[in-house]
Formats: structure tokens, C-alpha cells, sequence
């Protein structure tokens, strides 16, 4: 379809009151606004949510609109890949770690498929190829096994090291 | 890992959540759904899960839903149950209150998938994170079971008896013509489709409502079977069968699974159909028998149709109309068989009704032949395996009757026969195709061929065949049915005629251009090659010629000799005509006779007026054979007409009878025809001569064929010899074992063959 014909405009309000407009077919990139739509039926009533604040309904509203034309993914193949971002969606995840959970739990509220993959394969990159130490300082985690535990878990995990 | 210390502010959170939920699924049950939010509901449900009280979530919505439910349960369907015992509804003709339960029923069904399609939304979280990792069904299908348990097979109340008792009945009343209301009958159908046993994960439609209605519904036809055998004629019972085919048909595709179609149309043909073939086909006056016998075409079309649903029905028609064909074509054979012998006990008899008799057996046979065609055309749909058994029947009973296949080559003579019954070309072309079919029934082919080759013979030489083209006609037909050595001779015979044709013209130039004395008569001489015409050489009979017509044969052979040097003619005296002019007392007429007519006439001619010459005086100076000479005299002193009068007066000839020259002899037509010597069906005696020639000449062909393979395989297994005889002669007629292994014997001791020396 070129153009699309009679775009309803759908306003969704963030946990601070901040309201935003959106294309319909943007929205329904959302199960649960999608849903809702169909439940509820259209109405001029701004639709609140409540669990997204303003800067992050922001940016899952940029993603959507970057997204809209995508077609509907198949159902989901078990077979993820963390290295099959596009330069777009790298660059949206350019964000810092707090930006990042806030997507992650966002889109797992809204339930917004590709979003809710793009933003953990990004956190799943952020651990690979990693040392252990490393990776508690990339996500300021303490160390709190004693020695013999962490052997023990060094011997228990053997198998999957040393590639 | 939370910690310990938020733990109880989240049972708080937890217990705050739920209760909002609970309270709000109450409200979707109350049909008040538009006050809610949908946002806060999902939210709650969202953040329940979140914080790992999936199960606790699931758990409570299914305690609302069942609660919910049983309620239902108790305040809407119980007060809807049919007025009646707890369980047998059926007694109760009370048809409206089990639709008012249906009713009841389907609204209750169709406001509890509404309301679970909203709850599945709310809790569409629940059903994406929690239900599938818990492996637990989803809320709408958990709705489904829930329902299934509290209400279709509730522990507390009978609901799954009436409902079932309920359909059960509503479908009784319908197969009695009541009208019910379908929409709701398929309403709960539909409810039952679409829940599903736990432990078959079939339908509750297959597990609960299927085998009764089966069970039921054999019962029904079992006894609607036995009152109609009863109570129906054959037709009848077979539209009403057909009806009640097409009513459980209609009956799936508007309110049952189409998986139970085949069930039930199983069912309805077994109990039916199956169990009443014979009794159906065998009905007295309205049967199978008697549906052949006037030709319902209709009715036999239906039977064919229903009874070809089930295993044995076509087995059963076939056989009965196999039989049916068999017994009356031995009835066909029986008076044929009654009329020769009466015929034959009241002595020589008349010679044409031998002949009629045969026609009317081929015309019996053909008009059978031909009202089977039509049951097959317009019936059975031309089954080919009906067409077989038919094919079949007729070869049994045609052979049966050893006459057969003399009969076909008269009823075949008679049609080709000049100027009968005014029948136009294509009506006796017509008549002679279906005969060819007969033809095909017949397992003795030569001895048709030999009937057929003395019947055209006499065609031929008297001049009697309707005309070339259809004599040509018919031997083309035989060409296709038997190959082209079955008809050689037949074409050899024609060829014959042609070229004495040609002879003949010749002659007379010559007699013209001849300086010799020309004889005082015309003479039309056929030549034969012996070969070819059914005439036997060293047999041929005697006579004693006059002197003038002696005279004309020896010119004809000078003549004849002269041209072709090292043939023998020998005259068949019994074959010829002859046109004489008879000077009677009133006036004068041209007779056209046979030649021993002829010779017996002509030696009238010296006799004083009044004389009279005895059969023995006859007898010994023309020399003719003593059959042929009473036959003759038989057509001129006892026939028609009567040019000889005969004394002692009578229809047999006898030794010592006298004759004299009837000159009182009057006719309306100046040219008289005397009857000659028609072809008939044979006397007994004639009957084994001609079945000696036709064991000669099988043994010949036996040997022939004998022969053949054994030059093509050099060695040969004794059975697979006979087979391999057997085949090849199979078109001819069908050779006996013993008859094969007598000329193998005979080969050998003439040395054609030798017995393997490791035999």
C-alpha cells in the first residue's frame, strides 16, 4: 500500500503527564496498545502509561516510526543472533546502561518484539568475550563469592572455556 | 532475588493488585466491562507476573472464573432442564422444553467466550511470559476447561445427561419430520467441537456426543429397516432408503461434524442396505426380478445407485440378474427345443417352420439381448462389470443350446434372403450387427462357419441373396470378429461366382462363333472350386440327365476343358434351376424349378396322357438320390402347387406311390415359382453328418496348430503344449484336452514329433 489511507492519530501519555501523538500503525508496533485499540476502540481519550517515563516513550516512539514499514516477524525462529544489528539499530542503542534497561523494560511491557530482542542482543554483546572481572565492571556488580565458591564455579563451568 | 525485607511489602502490592483484577473479571462477568481500564488491568497482571506471582495469578483467576461458572450453572441451566426424570428425556415427547434448554445453553456458552476473549486480553502478559514458561494452557483455553468441567460435565449437576439426551431427542424428532431449531441444536454442537477431552485431546463432541448418537442411530434404522422390509415394496423401500441418505447427510453438513458423515452414512447403509439386500432384491412382485420384467428403469437405477454403497449390493444385483438372464434363456431353449420335437414326431413335417423356429429362438435371444442393453444404458450406468456377468449369462444359455449356431447362420440366411418382409437395407443391417454379437457368444465357431458357408452356398447358386453389397457386408463383419482365414473361403465362394459370370459370356461367343450344333436349351453353369464350397466331391449325387441336356453339359465341358487344362468338373445336379414351359389344359406357364424337378418333369413329357409313373419307375431312371427325390416330388405333388397329382393321396411320399400329370393344373400367374427346397434346420441324421465333418476338420486343425508351435519352439513341456493349443484354437471353438493330446499321439506316430529322450 502507498500512503496510508485515513491515519488516526493515537495519543499515549507518559508517567510524568507528557503527551505524545502518534499514527495508529506506529502505535500497533505495540501488542498491548494494539490490543487495546481493538478492546477499547478508538477514542479521543489519551491512552496513560504509567511504567514509561517521557525521554524513554520517546525513544520507543522513534524506534517505531523507524520500524513502521517492517513487515509483522515470523514467528519467532529460536535461532538468535547477536550480530545481525543494522547501523541504524546501533546507533539507537548508543545510549547509556540505565537508558538501555529502561528500554528493555519498556518494550517488554508494551510488548514490542524487535525492540525488546535489539536491546537485549545489545546487552548480550555487551557481555561477550568478556572476563568475568570485566563484566562486573562494565555493570558495577560486586564480587561477593568467597574463593572456594568462585572455584567451584570455575570447575563446574569448565566445559564452555578455553575456545 | 529480591530481598527478604521488600518481601512483604510485595505480598501487599501483591494482594492489592489481585484483588483490583478479581474484581474487575467479576465486573467483565457481570457484563460491565466499559468501566474498566484496560491499561491499569494489563498493568496489574504485568506487574503480578513481573514480580514472579504468575502462578498465584493463575490460580486466583481460575478460582474466579470456576466460581463464577457454578454459578451459572445452578442459577441458569439447571432451572432450563426439561421437565422430565433426571436421565431419560426420551420417554418425554416434550420436544420445546429441551429446546429451551438448547437455548439456555448456547447463550451461557456464548457469554463466556465473550467474556474469556476479554480476560485473555487483560492477561495478555500472564499468557505470554508466565503460561507458556509454567507450561499451563493459556487463560482462553484454561476458560475452555474450566467450562467443559464446571459446566458440560459438571460433577454437581446432570447437565451432560440432559444435554446429550437433549440432542439425542431433538434429532429423533427431526428423522420424524418434526421441524426443530436447528441453529441451536448446532449451537451446542459447535461447544462441543470446540472443547476438548483432557485425556483423548480429542473433541468433547467425538468423546461424549459421537458414540451415542452412532449407537442411537443404529438402533433407529436397525428397527426403521425391519418395519419397512415389512410394511414397503422394493421401490418404495429403496425411495425412502435414498431419502433418509440424503436427510443424515444434510443433517451433518448443517449441524454435525463432517467427520461424523461417513459414520453415519455407514451406519445407514449397513443397517439399511447391507442387512436387506436379499430381501429387497428378492421381493416378490416388486423385486429386482420383477423390475427387469416391466422395465423400471428407474427404479433399477436406484437400486444400482444404493446398493452400489455397500460391498456386496453390486455382487448381489449382479448374480440375481445373471441368474434371472440364465433362466429365461433356457426357457428361450425349452420351447424351441418342445417345437422341433413335436415337429419332428409328427413325421416329416414342414420344412419352414424348422426354419421359423430358429429365427425365433435368434429373435428371442436378440430381443433379450437387446432389453439388457437398455437396463444397462439407462440403470446401470453401463457398469462394465454387469456388462461381463451379463455376456456371461447369454454364453451360458447360447451354448447350452448345441443348435445355436446353426440357428444364427439361418436366422442370418433368412435376413439376406431376397425381398423379405419389405425390411429396408439399414433395418437388416441393423438386425445383422446385434447378431454378430450372438455370434460372439458362441464357443463353436466352425461349425457356424460351416452352417454359414452351406447357407450362402444355396444363397448363391439360387440366386436368392438380397444383394451383393449385403452378402459382403455381412462376411466383413465376420472378418472383424474372426480374422481374415475365418472368411477366406466365404470370399473365395464370391470370387467363384464372379469369374463364372465371366465364363458364362464366354461361352456364349463361343457357342455363337461354333460351327457345331447348338443345344436346344440355354445352359448358365456356376463353376466351384471344390475347396471353397461346403459340396462333398466323392458324394455327389447321382442323376441321369435327359439326352438333350446331357448334350449341353458335354459342349459346356469341351468348352470349358479346352480353356483349363488339368480340371476336373463334376456336376452337382442337386444345386441347379431350371425355367421349363408347362402346356397345361387352360393355358400355358413357365415354372422355374430345380433340376431334379426339372428331370422328374421332363420325363412326363414322353408319357401318353393318363399314364402315370410310380415312385419306383421315377426312382430308378433318374437315378436320384432317395431324399432328394421325395423332397421334389413332395414340393410338386403335395405343396402349393400341385403339378403331379399323387395317388394314394397324402403329404408323405412312399414307395409304391403313383403319379400322374395334373393337366387340369390352373394358376393366377403366368410365371409359377415351385417352392424349391428351403434351407431348414437339419434331421438328426443330417445333424451328426455335419458334426462329423466338423470333428474332421477339427482334427486337422488341431494338428495344424500342433504343428505351429512346435516348429516355433522345438521343444515344448506336454501342458504347455495343450495351453498354448488351446489359445490358439479359441477362436474357432474350444478344443477338449483329450482331443489334443489324440493328435499329439498321432503326430508322433507319423513321426511330425518325438518324445524327448530324457522322458
Amino acid at each position: 500500500m502507498t500512503g496510508a489511507p485515513e491515519q488516526r492519530n493515537v495519543k499515549l501519555t507518559s508517567s510524568e503527564g507528557t503527551e505524545f501523538k502518534v499514527e495508529r500503525d506506529v502505535a500497533e508496533k505495540s501488542v498491548l496498545l494494539k490490543n487495546m485499540l481493538e478492546d477499547v476502540g478508538e477514542s479521543d481519550m489519551a491512552i496513560p502509561l504509567p511504567n514509561v517515563t517521557g525521554p524513554i516513550l520517546q525513544k520507543v516512539i522513534e524506534y517505531c516510526i523507524h520500524h513502521r514499514d517492517d513487515p509483522v516477524p515470523a514467528h519467532d525462529d529460536d535461532t538468535k543472533k547477536t550480530d545481525d544489528i543494522d547501523d541504524w539499530d546501533a546507533e539507537f542503542c548508543k545510549v547509556d546502561q540505565g537508558t538501555l534497561y529502561e528500554l528493555i523494560l519498556a518494550s517488554n511491557y508494551l510488548d514490542i518484539k524487535p525492540l525488546l530482542d535489539l536491546t537485549c542482543k545489545t546487552v548480550a554483546n555487551m557481555i561477550k568475550g568478556k572476563s568475568p572481572e570485566e563484566i562486573r565492571k562494565t555493570f558495577n556488580i560486586a564480587n561477593d563469592f568467597t574463593p572456594e565458591e568462585e572455584e567451584q564455579v570455575r570447575r563446574e563451568n569448565e566445559w564452555c572455556e578455553g575456545r | 532475588m529480591s530481598s527478604r525485607r521488600s518481601q512483604n511489602s510485595a505480598d501487599l502490592q501483591f494482594n492489592d493488585n489481585w484483588e483490583r483484577l478479581a474484581q474487575a473479571i467479576r465486573e467483565i462477568h457481570k457484563k460491565n466491562a466499559s468501566i474498566l481500564s484496560f491499561e491499569e488491568l494489563y498493568r496489574n497482571a504485568y506487574n503480578m507476573v513481573l514480580h514472579k506471582n504468575g502462578d498465584k495469578l493463575y490460580n486466583g483467576v481460575r478460582g474466579v472464573i470456576t466460581q463464577h461458572l457454578e454459578e451459572v450453572a445452578q442459577a441458569q441451566v439447571v432451572p432450563a432442564f426439561p421437565l422430565s426424570g433426571a436421565s431419560s428425556s426420551q420417554t418425554n415427547p416434550n420436544g420445546a422444553g429441551g429446546a429451551n434448554f438448547l437455548k439456555v445453553l448456547k447463550n451461557v456458552w456464548e457469554d463466556h467466550t465473550t467474556c474469556m476473549l476479554m480476560i485473555r486480553d487483560i492477561l495478555m502478559y500472564m499468557d505470554r511470559v508466565y503460561a507458556k514458561t509454567a507450561n499451563v494452557p493459556l487463560v482462553y483455553d484454561l476458560g475452555l476447561e474450566l467450562f467443559r468441567d464446571t459446566i458440560v460435565r459438571s460433577q454437581k449437576h446432570p447437565i451432560q445427561n440432559h444435554l446429550l439426551d437433549v440432542l439425542l431427542q431433538q434429532i429423533k424428532l427431526e428423522r420424524e419430520n418434526e421441524i426443530i431449531d436447528r441453529s441451536s441444536v448446532k449451537a451446542s454442537m459447535d461447544m462441543l467441537l470446540e472443547l476438548t477431552d483432557a485425556s483423548t485431546k480429542d473433541t468433547v463432541y467425538a468423546t461424549d456426543f459421537e458414540g451415542r448418537f452412532l449407537e442411537t442411530s443404529s438402533e433407529y434404522y436397525r428397527v426403521e429397516g425391519q418395519m419397512l422390509v415389512g410394511e414397503c415394496d422394493a421401490p418404495e423401500y429403496m425411495k425412502k432408503v435414498e431419502k433418509r441418505l440424503i436427510e443424515e447427510e444434510q443433517r451433518v453438513r448443517h449441524y454435525l461434524s463432517p467427520s461424523t458423515e461417513p459414520k453415519i452414512r455407514s451406519i445407514v447403509e449397513e443397517e439399511l442396505i447391507s442387512k436387506h439386500l436379499k430381501t429387497v432384491i428378492e421381493m416378490e412382485n416388486s423385486g429386482l426380478i420383477p423390475m427387469l420384467r416391466n422395465e423400471k428403469m428407474d427404479d433399477l437405477g436406484r437400486m444400482y445407485k444404493l446398493f452400489g454403497r455397500v460391498l456386496k449390493g453390486h455382487e448381489e444385483m449382479k448374480s440375481a440378474i445373471s441368474v434371472h438372464i440364465r433362466e429365461l434363456g433356457k426357457a428361450i431353449n425349452e420351447t424351441v427345443s418342445s417345437n422341433i420335437s413335436s415337429e419332428s414326431s409328427g413325421g416329416s413335417g414342414d420344412k419352414q417352420t424348422g426354419a421359423s423356429v430358429a429365427i425365433k429362438w435368434v429373435q428371442e435371444v436378440l430381443d433379450l439381448k437387446d432389453k439388457f442393453d437398455k437396463v444397462q444404458n439407462l440403470a446401470l450406468s453401463n457398469d462394465k462389470a454387469f456388462q461381463t456377468s451379463f455376456n456371461e449369462a447369454f454364453e451360458h444359455f447360447i451354448n447350452k443350446n448345441s443348435k445355436s449356431p446353426e440357428f444364427i447362420s439361418l436366422f442370418i440366411d433368412d435376413n439376406l434372403k431376397k425381398g423379405l418382409k419389405g425390411k429396408t437395407e439399414e433395418e437388416v443391417d441393423s438386425v445383422l450387427d446385434k447378431t454378430i454379437t450372438l455370434f460372439r457368444f458362441i464357443g463353436e465357431k466352425d461349425v457356424f462357419e460351416r452352417y454359414y458357408k452351406q447357407h450362402l452356398a444355396k444363397r448363391l447358386l439360387l440366386g436368392r441373396s438380397v444383394s451383393d453389397d449385403a452378402e459382403r457386408g455381412m462376411i466383413g463383419k465376420l472378418k472383424v470378429e474372426c480374422g481374415y482365414q475365418f472368411t477366406t473361403k466365404l470370399e473365395g465362394m464370391f470370387n467363384d461366382m464372379r469369374i463364372s459370370a465371366d465364363t458364362m459370356a464366354d461361352f456364349k461367343d463361343f457357342l455363337d462363333k461354333s460351327v457345331l450344333e447348338k443345344p436346344k436349351m440355354d445352359l448358365g453353369v456356376t463353376v466351384l472350386t471344390s475347396t471353397f464350397w461346403p459340396m462333398n466331391l466323392s458324394a455327389s449325387p447321382r442323376c441321369n440327365f435327359p439326352a438333350e441336356i446331357t448334350k449341353a453339359c458335354e459342349t459346356f465341358q469341351r468348352f470349358y476343358l479346352g480353356r483349363h487344362s488339368g480340371r476336373r468338373l463334376t456336376w452337382q445336379s442337386n444345386m441347379g434351376t431350371a425355367d421349363i414351359r408347362g402346356s397345361f389344359k387352360s393355358r400355358k406357364h413357365d415354372l422355374n424349378v430345380s433340376t431334379y424337378q426339372m428331370v422328374i418333369l421332363l420325363m412326363f413329357n414322353d408319357l401318353p396322357e393318363g399314364e402315370s409313373l410310380s415312385y419306383e419307375q421315377i426312382k430308378g431312371e433318374s437315378d436320384i438320390p432317395e431324399s432328394d427325390l421325395k423332397r421334389n416330388l413332395q414340393s410338386l405333388a403335395c405343396a402349393r402347387y400341385k403339378i403331379l397329382v399323387k395317388e394314394p393321396k397324402g403329404k408323405d411320399i412312399n414307395h409304391g406311390d403313383v403319379f400322374y400329370f395334373n393337366n387340369e393344373f390352373t394358376a393366377p400367374y403366368q410365371r409359377i415359382k415351385i417352392p424349391t427346397v428351403a434351407s431348414k434346420v437339419e434331421t438328426e441324421g443330417e445333424r451328426k453328418e455335419t458334426r462329423e465333418k466338423v470333428e474332421e476338420a477339427r482334427k486337422h486343425q488341431t494338428e495344424a496348430a500342433i504343428v505351429r508351435i512346435m516348429k516355433d519352439r522345438k521343444t515344448m513341456e506336454h501342458n504347455n503344449l495343450i495351453a498354448e493349443v488351446t489359445k490358439q484354437l479359441q477362436p474357432r471353438f474350444v478344443p477338449i484336452p483329450a482331443l489334443i493330446k489324440k493328435r499329439i499321439e498321432a503326430l508322433i506316430e507319423r513321426e511330425y514329433l518325438e518324445r524327448a529322450p530324457d522322458r
